[in-house]
């Protein structure tokens, strides 16, 4: 199932939560990314029909486009990010309750709620009480809850919040499991970069309620520059050139830094082949001793998407 | 390689309208039964209906206390102001449910747990987001809380006076009993239903207003028991009876319940009774509105 987002608008009193934004969520698994505040939550909550935003459109690919909130949402499964369980219910009250509200009936509700509390891991825990539960039990049960009617689509809302590096490995590989096997298109919302970059094919970054940046996760981090280190030594020592002279060859091309002691930055446009790098340093009367291409974090693009947005504004 | 995922894709007609509330009023509705406490306190809440019960048994002889025949002698001696003590008056069986002390009490106790803490207790461990999220609305998630609520009390209310009236008529020597009382009865059952119904909707939407779940049942202990004393007060320091039943949604019930079953009272104000319940009804569902939109959940 795939979602498209068109001009969409959503305001909060005089707050502008989400300004114009237009995305579309392929089948696989998406990240939201956004700092505390960047508009995600509300991207969310208008698919689900929680808010309505004051203009644009939404479109489900298998729902009509009038689609009622109460048809969406027999379609999505919705793990929030605050913790969130049915009082004094136990894991499988909690489930089976859940699937009855979103109209199962009761006996396919308590088989689906068994069945689901099996695939994430709860079995043995499924007649105690949540409020016992850990922070990872709770998220698992929130994430079983959210699968419990076969939704063709799940909004996980910081799925991995407050849980220990084991447990959160556990829920990222119970996500990809998810996607990969299940094919269950996938809306990640998240802050944690190195969550996405485990989980997610493709990533939406948003600030202050925009687009800063889209697209597969491989294509954010290769980048439209690649960035290489460079490290040059004199070709005879003797002679000693200045470094300088180094610089000012690379710069004369290609934008680039030094970093001293003989290492420099180089940023290559993707036609540009290296081996202009080593004729360029030759020519400068030194030797390329390393050159590296460093890969770009999704941090990198994260980072260099919202400065990119702050000051453009 | 991790394991294959066990994942059986789902194959069910859905189910809409009620049928999706009803699980919510059923846990709501069993919720009290899930500690002993709570059974235990179900159970004490039902002591008047059981001293009734027992009164009954007396009466007919089921119980064996005193010369024979002295209970039912008594029953048709007792002056008119006594008949809520009478078995062969219909008062005798919903009015223990209706009377400050003991029903009051007890409908106080059992409301105060179950009725005024559902919707504060929801909102305290965020299962509105859960269940909002879902194929309800916050009005359908708030009938069926009500709906929760009101079946359990009805069973002290409605239920309890309808067993005791069914025993008596089988414990009678005929079907007297049955045909003299029955139609004023079923009345006074039919209104208690609806004054209960009212009485747990005003519980429920005080549950809707409040920030927790203690807050909701002081508040609902408070407005239950606070306007019926001060009902009480200002219809004796102003020699106003009637200022009773517009002040106090308790006994303004009352007065609706016995005036449809057509009992005997004095100093009451019917009008101001229903205007008084509807004014508390309207004001709690504006503010219940307010605090019922799906943004709050979320919040």
């Amino acid at each position: 199932m795939t979602v498209a987002l068109q001009n969409v608008t959503i305001r909060y009193g005089d707050h502008l939560a989400v300004d114009d934004l237009s995305i579309s969520i392929a089948s696989g698994s998406v990240a939201l990314l956004g700092r505390n505040g960047a508009g995600k939550s509300s991207v969310l909550k208008a698919l689900l029909g929680l808010v309505r935003p004051s203009s644009g459109t939404m479109r489900f690919s298998s729902l009509p486009a009038d689609a009622s909130p109460a048809m969406v949402r027999a379609h999505v499964g919705y793990m929030p990010e605050r913790d969130a369980h049915l009082p004094q219910a136990t894991g499988f009250e909690m489930v089976s309750v859940l699937g009855m509200l979103s109209g199962l009936p009761r006996r396919d509700a308590w088989r689906r709620a068994h069945e689901v509390l099996y695939l994430v891991g709860l079995e043995e825990q499924r007649y105690r009480q949540v409020s016992g539960y850990s922070a990872g039990m709770r998220q698992k049960a929130k994430l079983a809850a959210a699968l419990v009617h076969d939704p063709a689509i799940l909004f996980l809302d910081e799925p991995t919040n407050g849980l220990d590096p084991g447990a959160r490995r556990e829920m990222l590989e119970l996500v990809r499991q998810l996607s990969e096997q299940l094919r269950k298109s996938i809306v990640f919302s998240t802050h944690i970069l190195q969550d996405v970059e485990a989980v997610c094919d493709a990533a939406v970054v948003l600030e202050r309620g925009k687009v800063v940046a889209q697209g597969d996760i491989g294509e954010l981090t290769s980048g439209a520059e690649r960035e290489f280190r460079l490290r040059v030594e004199p070709a005879d020592v003797a002679a000693n050139p200045s470094t300088a002279a180094v610089l000012t060859a690379l710069q004369a091309s290609w934008r680039a830094e030094s970093e001293g002691e003989g290492r420099y930055t180089v940023w290559l446009p993707p036609e540009i082949d290296t081996t202009r790098v080593f004729a360029a340093v030759r020519e400068a009367g030194a030797t390329v001793r390393s050159l590296a291409l460093k890969r770009r974090s999704l941090e990198d693009v994260f980072l260099s998407a919202v400065r990119g947005e702050e000051e453009a504004r | 390689m991790s394991q294959p995922l066990y994942y059986r894709a789902l194959d069910c007609q859905r189910v809409g309208g009620l049928a999706r509330l009803w699980p919510l009023a059923r846990q709501e509705m069993l919720l009290l039964f899930r500690t002993k406490l709570g059974v235990a306190l179900y159970f004490f809440c039902m002591l008047p209906s059981l001293a009734r019960l027992v009164m009954l048994l007396i009466m007919f002889g089921v119980l064996d206390v005193g010369p024979p025949g002295l209970a039912n002698r008594m029953s048709r001696g007792l002056p008119p102001s006594l008949n809520h003590q009478n078995p062969l008056r219909a008062e005798f069986y919903f009015d223990g449910a209706l009377r400050t002390m003991p029903g009051m009490i007890f409908f106080l106790l059992l409301t105060s747990i179950v009725v005024a803490r559902c919707i504060a207790r929801d909102r305290a461990t965020n299962a509105l987001e859960l269940y909002w999220t879902r194929g309800i609305s916050p009005w359908g998630y708030v009938f069926a809380k009500w709906l929760g609520g009101f079946l359990i009390t009805s069973s002290l209310t409605v239920v309890m006076p309808l067993v005791l009236w069914l025993t008596a008529c089988f414990l009678a020597e005929d079907w007297t009993l049955m045909a003299d009382t029955g139609p004023q009865f079923f009345v006074g059952l039919i209104a208690i239903a609806l004054i209960t119904g009212v009485w747990t909707a005003i519980g429920t939407l005080i549950s809707a207003v409040s920030s927790s779940a203690n807050l909701a049942m002081v508040a609902w202990s408070m407005l239950l028991v606070g306007s019926s004393a001060i009902g009480f007060v200002l219809s004796r320091a102003l020699g106003e009876d009637s200022l009773r039943s517009c002040l106090s949604f308790w006994d303004a019930g009352r007065v609706i319940v016995r005036s449809v079953a057509d009992l005997q009272q004095r100093g009451v104000s019917v009008p101001g009774a229903l205007m008084m319940l509807g004014a508390l009804l309207l004001s709690l569902l504006l503010l219940a509105k307010k605090r019922m939109r799906v943004t709050e959940a979320l919040q």
